[in-house]
């Protein structure tokens, strides 16, 4: 009966971006209402009633399941609270900001509750688009080249995701999401829908957009952008190939190299940037990788029981991250309690001891250790937060040196606190076994390599810095060429036919010069005789 | 079940009913302004009633056929179907909205008679395009159809607008001549040809192939220069200088609608779908429907013209619709059907509101629309409404239309097709997203208004009719599973043909 | 019902003209449109005797063929005459204030207009080939006569052309009938049982000059274009087409003696006259002119019976002659209207027409759908099944020839629709000279409606031309 509460997170922000298109006071209630509507995902996740409304779109189903819970608190708590920070933030273009958020997480919302893969489907591509307008929103030269970038890369992404949706929409028709995992699906759809929805993760190769994103969004933007919006890739995933699919063995290990890979390539190219958002955006990135990498263990494990570990990965690295971008707009720099507040973050995501990321830490290992890729992979896991802390390290250091003034703001201490305990009580809900005194060891001894290098790595010159976006400048030469081809292309198709006027002009002299001669009498009376003499010799 | 008694005179009056409001319009005069617009919109009114009336029949099992005969041996006959609903319905909304925002539109020009009373013969052979039931009785109205635009085309009298009709009956009547070749040829193999769904030619493959094969690439050539396919499709861009009640008739409510459903009847009810398979004819068509759509949007994006960039998206919009039945099946051939109402929504939609910004602030390049979003919000907003349905953004009809299309071509084995339409889509994306954002983006350039003698009644006509048709798009995508939905409507007729 | 009544077709003109020669002038109009009046009266019996009976022969005194004058009417020469009867009409209604008793012209102008009516009557329903030669010289005497009616430069030089060559046509055709006749021994078209290739082709190159096929046209235009509308209009309806008919004739009497090559190479002739005609009409910048140059591709089209050869284009060939006679003629009365309202046969004085003078751009309208062939109009018609014949005779270059003939005929019909309708010029803002008189609009769109309307239930009259299918017998 309360099934339609499923659909207030997505109408409510759908109705309040309405309200924007009018100056005015409407529009100053909405901007108090908007930070706030975010709190709506809280409905289903407590009721956690299915509901459906076969009439609307192709057949649309809202739910919750193992999946996206953790994302919807996620969601909840980090968007609110970046938010409730806008609000006091965001001064210039208020109508294009908040119009853009609140899309976003009408879409964000969908695609969290949507149980049917065509639902499923709006809410990304709804959320990939909104989202431009969070990336584009400074209109400066360098928010139109990375919104651009965003947009096409973003787009392409979604194409994938739309052709792998359709693929299995083709042989099934709109689909409960979570009976995909039983469908018959060729491998190479679900290679498409994988590397669609790593657009949105940031997974190495695709992970342009985000070191060019990041710098010129809004604060409050780039924290949901990193923080939230990044783990509707993780969530196609899971939708779209699930663990516990036929392949899932074979796609399994190509995935955790990827994603060891992607998450020391992050750490490797953010060592050598000299921004502090950009800075933030590669340890995404590289987080991203170990995201991938449980996605790939559970891939191959063929079960779901890991589900409630990944969600405490998610909750960590969603709301450390918000709170490190928040960070970014309240002077970091500015004495010591700042100091802390930053701090908290940095270390959890590193992994420290009793950090919540010592927890994800561990829950990865867990699924490590009852797969079949062997424990020496540890080493190289461990070796990864070495790198995580060797890049925050360095952004720790860029973070001191802001010390413009800017106001604290309730939010970001909120959202650190949030930080620290939401895992835990995650952890505590669900029951996990983290194995916390036994992994204490394994969690120091990174950060001490890390110590140990930083201070032996301490007189060195400083390295060249790269441009941000590294492989875009590869992309967009490659861009371009595409586009000179469909233009010659274009222009070959160009003229349809040709005009006919000139024809025409040339024709009128030539008629009326051979009509004064036929009407000229003589010849008029030999065309006669002609003519007669000549029907005459056809008859014989 | 047949109809009986005063019922069988639906369908001619459906067709007569805005031919009598012509004559009234043309008789009337250019004086008799509130007669005119009464005229206009009662007409409108009663066909759309008439529409629903014959629909729900339709619906109810009901059988509507007139004929009689026009040459020996050759009937013209209206016959109600399931597919002349879908195309009559959406005529008919389409036309009402299109009368007034042409009353809003034009009301202040010279010429109006004219241009009114054409406007209804218009969709009076439109209406007998939708109801024809077999090929003459198409080629007939298809025919008048070319004869009653051609005087909107060139109504404002300019040079550019004659050349452009010049080009527009180059196009058609040879158009028509390849037609009549084709049908006089299939009379004589047929006998008659009367639409069957599953087609009627199926005996014939073994002994005539290759006449068939050539009197459907006659066809399809004869109906594909008004569905505008690539390289037929010259006349369309250029037909872009006639006042833009005409460009929404020609690119959503009657012209390109009535190529791309001619074909949708040649293939469905002439050959069968089985037949142009057997024929080895599918595989081109399809190849010439995917190099329009792109082709299309590849020229739209060179356009910085607004209307004439409209009138390349439209070339490749169209296609879908070929593309659709073509490709066969029920989710294919439905998704094609479907676009028939969906483009027509959105299309007509970035019309009014292109021919709005031409109107009242003199817009007619994309530079000029900078900023415009927040100057004009509810244009705004409805341009950026069916643009992005255009790219088949979900919950848009735009997206239902691709949906299906898109698992009709795997579900038909033809995976391929599934990277053409996503060629499209970001080609969609290239050229629509960039008029988005300038209308909402960018900063707001300075610019008069153009003087016209325009109330506010009719301000706020030209207006609400954009925003209307926008609502339309995203109802009847946001509601496209509901029973009485374009889309289940053309589910069942896809069902109906033989697999 | 007596078949007699067929005698006064011929009778009731000729008397009319005889005692309009000798009555006042004053009464000359009035005698005319009393016998014009008169006529359906005289067709409406004779209407049911011919769709009862298939045909009607009239035969003078006692005497039997050969010797005796015998008339025939059938489904052709009936659907002809009731097409005279309407555009004799029209034009009478067109012509009733223009030559008012009170003019100069008007005196010689009505009772040459009966002398016109007689003769062409007289050729169709004639079944005799010097009776025929007699009808088609009173016919084009007064034609010419009229063309010269008005007395200026232009139209005299034209009917004096017109005048030499048609002599010239009616020599050959004398010829040819004196050598039928040589060797038949009757003129009697039914006693006629061979024809050779001598004679008939001298009778055709008469009659193809009389019928105005390029390239031997050359008469026809300035004619046609100077002559005062209601008599262009009486040219082009029934002038034109008796002789055409005439040829038709002539031809079906060869029988299978007339080879297949020179039905080809008549074939081909109608291919440059469509071509020539449409180009001419295309380019020519005079409004009558452009509608006189149409008359000469429509002839073109109409040649075109003589290869395809069956009931079908015979059917289409005598339904296209009545659809075009009517929509030819009402072009030309609405061309004089607009003449007389613009003062100028000029094409590019012709824009704002559609507001000066809107039933005149109406008329042109129609009758131009009608010529292109457009459906529903008539013109489609019997384009449909001449192309049905083409296609079952498997004749493909026929087939080309006409589709082609009817998207040029679009390219001068819309020419000339785009320039009077929708052309912006500051001629369109010109105000008009004369207004013409209503009735005279009216009756040209009365023809131009009927011409388009055929189309939509030609049934009947398809049928009735059925019966008169000369191959049928064989």
């Amino acid at each position: 009966m309360s099934g339609w509460l499923n659909a207030l997170p997505v109408m409510l922000p759908l109705l309040t971006a309405a309200v924007f298109a009018r100056r005015g006071r409407a529009r100053s209630l909405a901007v108090i209402i908007a930070p706030w509507l975010p709190l709506a995902l809280l409905v289903p996740l407590w009721q956690a009633d299915a509901s459906a409304a076969p009439v609307l779109l192709l057949g649309l189903r809202l739910g919750v399941d193992a999946f996206s819970a953790p994302l919807l608190l996620l969601s909840a708590l980090a968007w609110t609270l970046a938010g409730v920070f806008a609000r006091g933030a965001i001064r210039r273009g208020q109508m294009r900001f908040w119009v853009g958020w609140l899309v976003s997480l009408a879409g964000m919302s969908l695609v969290l509750l949507a149980a049917d893969l065509a639902g499923f489907y709006a809410g990304y591509a709804t959320l990939s688009l909104a989202s431009w307008l969070l990336v584009i929103h400074a209109r400066s030269d360098q928010a139109w080249h990375a919104g651009r970038v965003y947009l096409v890369i973003t787009l392409l992404g979604e194409m994938a995701v739309f052709a792998a949706v359709v693929a299995i929409a083709a042989g099934h028709g709109n689909v409960a999401l979570g009976s995909i995992d039983a469908l018959p699906l060729a491998d190479h759809w679900r290679w498409l829908a994988l590397a669609g929805f790593a657009v949105k993760m940031g997974v190495f190769p695709l992970h342009v957009w985000l070191p060019l994103a990041h710098p010129v969004a809004p604060v409050p933007s780039s924290a949901i952008l990193s923080g939230v919006i990044v783990k509707a890739g993780l969530l196609g995933w899971l939708r779209l190939v699930p663990p516990g699919i036929e392949h899932g063995i074979e796609l399994a290990p190509v995935l955790f190299g990827l994603g060891l890979f992607t998450a020391f390539f992050g750490v490797a190219v953010g060592l050598l940037q000299r921004q502090l958002k950009v800075v933030l955006a590669y340890s995404t990135i590289s987080q991203m990788g170990l995201v991938l990498v449980l996605y790939a263990l559970m891939l191959a494990g063929g079960s779901q029981e890991m589900a409630p570990w990944l969600g405490l990965l998610v909750l960590h690295h969603g709301l450390n991250k918000a709170a490190l971008f928040i960070a970014c707009g309240c002077a970091p720099g500015r004495g010591w309690l700042r100091g802390v507040l930053v701090a908290l973050p940095a270390l959890a995501l590193t992994g420290a001891p009793l950090t919540t990321g010592m927890l994800a830490k561990a829950g990865i290992k867990q699924a490590l250790a009852t797969s079949s890729f062997g424990a020496g992979w540890a080493t190289v896991l461990g070796l990864s937060s070495t790198a995580t802390a060797l890049l925050l390290w360095h952004f720790w250091r860029l973070a001191r040196a802001d010390r413009k003034y800017r106001h604290v703001r309730p939010a970001w201490v909120v959202l650190v606190l949030s930080a620290l305990f939401v895992p835990w009580a995650w952890l505590a809900i669900h029951d996990l076994d983290a194995h916390l005194l036994g992994g204490l060891w394994a969690a120091s001894w990174p950060l001490l390599l890390a110590a140990g290098l930083i201070a032996l790595l301490r007189g060195l010159p400083r390295p060249p810095a790269l441009p941000a976006g590294d492989l875009v400048i590869l992309y967009q030469s490659l861009a371009r060429y595409v586009v000179t081809v469909l233009g010659r292309i274009a222009g070959l198709q160009g003229r349809a036919l040709p005009n006919l006027h000139p024809v025409h002009v040339r024709l009128n002299a030539r008629f009326l010069d051979l009509e004064q001669r036929l009407t000229a009498l003589p010849v008029a009376g030999l065309l006669v005789l002609g003519i007669g003499g000549l029907l005459w010799l056809f008859a014989r | 079940m047949s109809a009986g008694g005063s019922a069988q005179f639906l369908p001619p009056a459906l067709v007569l009913v805005s031919a009598l409001a012509a004559v009234i319009i043309f008789i009337a005069g250019e004086a008799r302004q509130r007669l005119r617009i009464t005229v206009n919109l009662a007409a409108a009114l009663l066909k759309l009633a008439l529409v629903i009336w014959i629909g729900l029949a339709v619906l109810a099992g009901e059988d509507f056929r007139y004929s009689f005969e026009l040459v020996p041996g050759v009937e013209l006959i209206l016959h109600a179907d399931a597919m002349s609903i879908l195309f009559a319905s959406l005529s008919a909304v389409l036309w009402l909205v299109t009368t007034i925002y042409a009353i809003a539109y034009l009301e202040h020009t010279p010429n109006r008679a004219r241009f009114f009373g054409f406007f209804s013969l218009c969709v009076s052979a439109t209406m007998g395009i939708a109801l024809a039931g077999n090929l003459l009785t198409l080629f007939v109205f298809y025919e008048l159809l070319t004869l009653t635009t051609w005087p909107l085309v060139v109504h404002d009298g300019t040079p550019r607008a004659l050349a452009a009709g010049r080009s527009y009956l180059r196009y058609t009547l040879v158009a028509g001549v390849l037609l009549l070749t084709a049908m006089i040829w299939l009379y004589g193999l047929t006998g008659n040809v009367v639409f069957t769904p599953g087609g009627i030619v199926a005996p014939l493959v073994e002994t005539e192939r290759t006449a068939l094969q050539v009197i459907f690439v006659l066809l399809i050539a004869g109906f594909g220069v008004k569905a505008a396919l690539v390289p037929l499709h010259g006349w369309l861009p250029k037909a872009m200088v006639a006042p833009a009640p005409v460009s929404a008739l020609l690119h959503a409510v009657a012209v390109v609608k009535a190529g791309a459903f001619g074909i949708l009847r040649v293939i469905e009810d002439v050959y069968g779908h089985a037949v142009v398979v057997e024929l080895g004819l599918q595989l081109p068509l399809i190849a010439v429907a995917s190099w329009t759509i792109l082709i299309g949007s590849l020229l739209a994006l060179r356009e910085h013209h607004l209307k004439r960039r409209l009138a390349y998206s439209t070339v490749s919009q169209v296609s879908y619709i070929v593309l659709g039945v073509a490709v066969g099946g029920v989710l294919a051939t439905a998704g094609g059907m479907v676009h028939l109402v969906h483009q027509g929504l959105m299309k007509i939609t970035l019309f009014f509101c292109a021919g709005t910004l031409g109107l009242l602030l003199g817009v007619h390049r994309i530079e000029q629309l900078d900023g415009l979003g927040r100057r004009m919000p509810w244009l705004g907003v409805s341009f950026t409404v069916a643009a992005l349905g255009m790219m088949g953004m979900p919950p848009l009809v735009g997206f239902v239309s691709k949906w299906y299309l898109a698992t009709g071509a795997l579900a038909a084995g033809l995976p391929w097709l599934v990277a053409v339409l996503i060629g499209s889509a970001l080609l969609n994306a290239a050229y629509f997203l960039p008029l988005v954002r300038r209308l909402w983006l960018a900063d707001h350039a300075p610019l008069e208004d153009v003087p016209v003698a325009i109330n506010r009644i009719s301000r706020l006509a030209l207006v609400a009719t954009a925003v209307a048709t926008a609502l339309l798009s995203v109802a009847l995508g946001l509601f496209a599973a509901h029973p009485l939905s374009p889309l289940n409507w053309v589910l069942a007729i896809a069902r109906s043909y033989p697999s | 019902m007596n078949a007699d009544l067929a005698v006064g077709l011929v009778l009731l003109p000729m008397a009319g003209a005889l005692v309009a020669f000798g009555l006042p002038a004053a009464y000359r109009r009035a005698l005319a449109a009393a016998i014009a009046l008169g006529w359906p009266l005289l067709l409406l019996p004779l209407t049911l005797l011919v769709l009862r009976d298939g045909s009607i022969a009239v035969v003078f005194g006692d005497w039997q063929p050969p010797l005796g004058i015998v008339w025939r009417i059938d489904g052709l020469a009936l659907v002809m005459l009731w097409m005279h009867a309407a555009v004799g009409l029209a034009a009478l209604v067109h012509a009733w204030p223009g030559f008012a008793p009170d003019r100069r012209a008007a005196a010689t102008f009505w009772p040459l207009w009966l002398v016109l009516m007689t003769g062409a009557n007289l050729a169709l329903v004639t079944a005799d080939l010097f009776n025929l030669y007699v009808a088609l010289e009173l016919v084009t005497l007064t034609g010419i006569a009229l063309v010269a009616i008005t007395d200026s430069t232009a139209a005299l030089r034209a009917a004096m052309r017109y005048l030499l060559l048609a002599m010239l046509g009616s020599l050959m055709y004398l010829a040819g009938v004196g050598l039928t006749y040589a060797q038949n021994g009757t003129l009697a078209m039914a006693g006629i049982t061979a024809l050779e290739t001598t004679p008939l082709v001298l009778m055709l190159a008469g009659l193809m000059v009389k019928s105005a096929v390029f390239p031997l046209h050359v008469w026809l235009p300035p004619a046609y274009a100077n002559a005062p509308g209601p008599v262009a209009a009486m040219l082009a309806a029934v002038v034109g087409k008796t002789a055409l008919i005439a040829l038709w004739r002539v031809w079906w009497l060869a029988g299978d003696s007339a080879s297949q090559a020179l039905a080809m190479a008549i074939g081909v002739m109608g291919v440059a006259a469509i071509v020539y005609g449409s180009v001419a009409a295309m380019l020519h910048p005079r409004l009558r002119m452009v509608v006189a140059y149409s008359s000469v591709a429509q002839i073109g089209l109409l040649l075109l019976l003589i290869p395809l050869a069956g009931s079908d284009a015979f059917v289409a060939s005598g339904f296209h002659l009545l659809v075009h006679g009517l929509a030819k003629a009402a072009m030309f009365l609405a061309a004089a209207n607009i003449v007389m309202a613009l003062g100028s046969d000029w094409i590019r004085r012709l824009p704002g027409l559609d507001s000066k003078l809107p039933l005149e751009a109406f008329t042109l309208a129609l009758a131009g759908i009608t010529l292109i062939g457009l459906p529903p109009s008539g013109g489609w018609v019997s384009k449909w099944l001449l192309l049905q014949q083409a296609r079952s005779n498997d004749q493909l270059v026929w087939m080309v020839a006409i589709l082609g003939g009817s998207l040029l005929s679009a390219a001068y019909v819309f020419r000339l629709l785009a320039m009077s309708c929708f052309h912006a010029s500051h001629h369109a803002r010109r105000p008009i000279v004369t207004r013409p008189p209503r009735a005279g609009s009216l009756a040209a769109l009365l023809l131009a409606l009927a011409a388009a309307l055929l189309g939509l239930n030609p049934t009947p009259m398809l049928n009735l031309l059925a019966t008169a299918w000369p191959g049928a017998a064989s």
